[in-house]
């Protein structure tokens, strides 16, 4: 066995893990702190904190308006979906399509980050705990199967991530969205605050905006610095004042001197002994050089992203397990989720013409589910959605159409426009088993490796959501006093543009309905554990990251007890 | 030095007292090699000043900067030779080329060798034209391409968001609501 005992130690760890960005980040900083020797393996290139290339630029420091040229955006083409996601303050954060390819059967638009931090640097920062409402939806509907685990469960692990990560928000105690461990909130605006003020006495308390809860510092914590309200945060922060793998778990990883992160490193696939029913490591592909090698370790965490870990036991195929290691739930790749969003309303808001405000605020207001919830019972649709949005006072953008020439338009973009409130919702999408990905082994990546084909859509129940999504919102901006509501309803919305992406590996009760259980582990191989966004059971409706982190620590704990008892 | 880098460092070092003066200062002084003879990489040059005085028409100089101390035109310029689209680089070509025979047929002269209120006429019409405008064509008309590239060319230019409208690189902290004479006009960003 032991063939080349030398290479064998030098890349042996106790534990590696695949990624790190959110999961991955977490995963370190807990294995390593809990003083195992760990291996963190990511598949693009080396980013330290600080080096963001565009985070101190003004609007004229950037090249042609912050807009790319025609020629970079042809690499772009899906990447560029958002809208917002390939300008020249932010494109170096993507990948280029033209290098990671993938197919649709469906459209699915897969937005990427592959680099150290991976979308930590550029993530929506907003956090949010899933509740018991959340938890047993799949049992109470019959979509999807049941979670293993309840609020109860992960309670700990969200106050404990919170309490390091360091989350602003509002306790607001209720009961489908609950309370954390906060950090002082950023303050609503006047309007917004007014908006609260008229929809508390309209909806008796059912309804409530408060303050997005962003994982922006808004007091010095750990050791990092304060938010500056620059509002850059996606270029990267040189003052670590959002949560982000660079500024929070890796440097707290590194602290322990139990760290080795080897970038352009792409994970091929797990080492899969059929006799132990173990992973023994992984096969590892060097981005640049192409060269392929081996490295061990008693246990391996997937936090390579939802689609990404999929794909790696996909890729781990073997004769006991065709499919791919962890497949013979018949579940792997299928049950993918992402939220639909885009759907919304927004209108003008009279009054305050005196008020403005000073700083740009990294997020703004959230308005928790309030369908299907309490004495709500919807006809129409299951599950709910939340609201993200703000109020704001226009500014120089406004449509030409409404602007003059000469003097009278310079005095026009010299002071500012009226206020105006938005509502944008985020819905829940049910687990169906039949959204899924596929290896495709007839278009492979300039690895030789097979890339992914995606046949997902949104169905019935989130369509007619969608409706109540935009009529709600309107009907709550009428009661706070708006004028000119217009709705916004676009129906071209795709899966994946949430970026949110959940499912494909999902956790469940037994090895028949799931390919996880309770602790994250693989049913087929238990000492590889899956804690990014492939493990999630239902999608809720709120941002899911915060649910990452909690579920990647608490399954680090699990890994190093059932080490400590030798179960590995 | 570059000027990303040099950037990069005085935001770390300096933390949040980096004013958007001191921004400037770092980058007037890595700007030296400006070249003060534009030569344009899209536009003609024969029309190039005619471009320069359109978008100082749209927003002229008088108690704060104009288009053209903006360098808009060479804003413009650029986004069409790199961003913009072939049909509506042709759609501006055209344009540009219309707007100066026009000039010459009316007023006998390049369009920004006439008078400045004959100027403003001439873009009052097409102004007009744009704000009255009932359905919107399937494809932009010039004079809408060039205002709104001479809008966000100039509030995104350094002269026109530091002294025209209001821009704090690095605010630090976060007040949400303050009597708006306290600021005293549009934030840029």
């Amino acid at each position: 066995m032991y063939f080349n005992s030398d290479l064998q130690a030098e890349n042996t760890y106790d534990a590696i893990v695949v990624g790190s960005g959110i999961s991955g980040g977490w995963a370190a900083k807990e294995l390593t702190e809990k003083g195992l020797k760990v291996l963190v393996l990511e598949r693009g290139r080396m980013v330290k904190h600080g080096e963001y290339p565009t985070a101190a630029l003004a609007p004229w420091q950037l090249p042609n308006g912050n807009r790319v040229t025609r020629e970079e955006a042809k690499d772009y083409e899906k990447q560029s979906r958002t809208g917002y996601t390939i300008s020249q303050a932010t494109k170096h954060w993507f990948v280029k399509d033209t290098e990671h390819p993938y197919s649709e059967t469906k459209r699915f638009d897969w937005i990427r980050g592959y680099h150290v931090g991976g979308r930590s640097l550029m993530w929506g920062r907003h956090s949010y705990r899933h509740s018991d409402i959340d938890f047993t939806a799949n049992a109470k509907d019959g979509h999807g199967t049941d979670w293993p685990i309840r609020y109860k469960d992960i309670a700990p692990w969200y106050d404990y991530v919170e309490s390091f990560a360091g989350i602003s928000g509002m306790k607001e105690g209720l009961e489908q969205l609950p309370d954390g461990k906060f950090l002082p909130a950023i303050e609503l605006n006047c309007v917004e605050k007014k908006v609260r003020e008229s929809l508390m006495v309209k909806y008796k308390g059912a309804r409530v905006l408060s303050s997005g809860r962003v994982a922006n510092l808004t007091q010095e914590h750990n050791g990092r610095s304060k938010c500056q309200f620059r509002n850059l945060c996606s270029r990267g922060c040189p003052y670590g004042a959002y949560f982000s793998s660079q500024s929070s778990t890796l440097p707290a990883a590194e602290k322990t001197g139990r760290l080795t992160i080897r970038p352009n490193s792409i994970v091929n696939s797990v080492i899969y002994n059929p006799e132990t029913k173990k992973a023994t490591g992984v096969r590892v592909i060097d981005a640049e050089s192409k060269e392929s090698m081996e490295f061990q370790a008693k246990v391996i965490f997937l936090c390579a992203s939802t689609i990404n870990s999929t794909w790696i036991l996909m890729n781990s195929a073997t004769e006991i397990y065709p499919d791919g290691l962890g497949s013979s739930s018949g579940e792997l790749g299928h049950n993918l989720m992402d939220h639909h969003f885009r759907v919304g309303a927004s209108g003008e808001m009279p009054g305050f013409e005196d008020m403005y405000y000073f700083g740009r605020k990294p997020g703004g207001i959230y308005l928790p589910r309030f369908r299907n919830v309490g004495q709500d019972k919807q006809k129409d649709f299951l599950r709910g959605y939340g609201y993200q949005g703000g109020a704001s006072r226009t500014g120089w953008q406004r449509s030409v159409k409404e602007l003059s020439f000469g003097e009278d338009l310079k005095e026009t973009l010299g002071m500012p426009g009226q206020w105006t409130m938005g509502l944008g919702g985020f819905g829940e999408c049910l687990p169906y088993h039949e959204n899924k990905m596929t290896l495709n082994k007839d278009l492979l990546d300039k690895w030789g490796q097979p890339t992914v084909t995606f046949d997902c859509e949104f169905k019935e129940n989130e369509m007619n959501m969608r409706k109540d999504m935009g009529s709600s919102a309107a009907e709550m901006l009428e009661a706070a006093g708006a004028k000119n509501i217009r709705v916004n309803m676009p129906n071209d919305n795709a899966p994946g543009l949430g970026i949110h992406e959940m499912g494909t590996a999902r956790m469940g009760t037994s090895p028949k309905n799931s390919v996880l259980n309770a602790h994250n582990q693989v049913w087929d191989c238990l000492n590889i554990y899956v804690t990014d966004g492939a493990c999630m059971t239902s999608a809720s409706c709120v941002n899911p990251s915060l649910t990452y982190m909690a579920l990647t620590a608490r399954a680090a704990d699990h890994a190093v007890n059932e080490l400590k008892k030798m179960n590995m | 030095m570059d000027r990303r880098e040099a950037l990069r460092i005085s935001a770390l070092l300096m933390g949040g007292s980096l004013s958007a003066a001191t921004i400037a200062g770092v980058m007037n002084g890595c700007k030296a090699s400006t070249v003060p003879d534009w030569t344009p990489a899209f536009v003609s040059k024969e029309l190039a000043n005619s471009l320069a005085e359109l978008c100082e028409t749209i927003i002229p100089a008088g108690k704060t900067p104009g288009a053209k101390d903006a360098k808009v035109e060479r804003f413009i310029d650029v986004m069409m030779k790199e961003v913009f689209k072939p049909e509506d680089q042709e759609t501006f070509t055209k344009g540009l080329k219309q707007l100066d025979s026009d000039a010459r047929s009316k007023y006998g002269k390049a369009f920004d060798k006439i008078k400045p209120e004959e100027r403003v006429e001439m873009v009052k019409a097409m102004d007009d034209e744009l704000r009255e405008r009932k359905e919107q064509p399937a494809s932009k008309p010039f004079y809408d391409l060039v205002k709104e590239l001479t809008v966000t060319g100039y509030c995104t230019s350094e002269p026109g968001a530091t002294q025209h409208l209001k821009y704090v690189a690095v605010p630090g902290d976060y007040k949400p609501c303050i009597p708006l004479s306290e600021v005293g006009g549009t934030w840029a960003i």
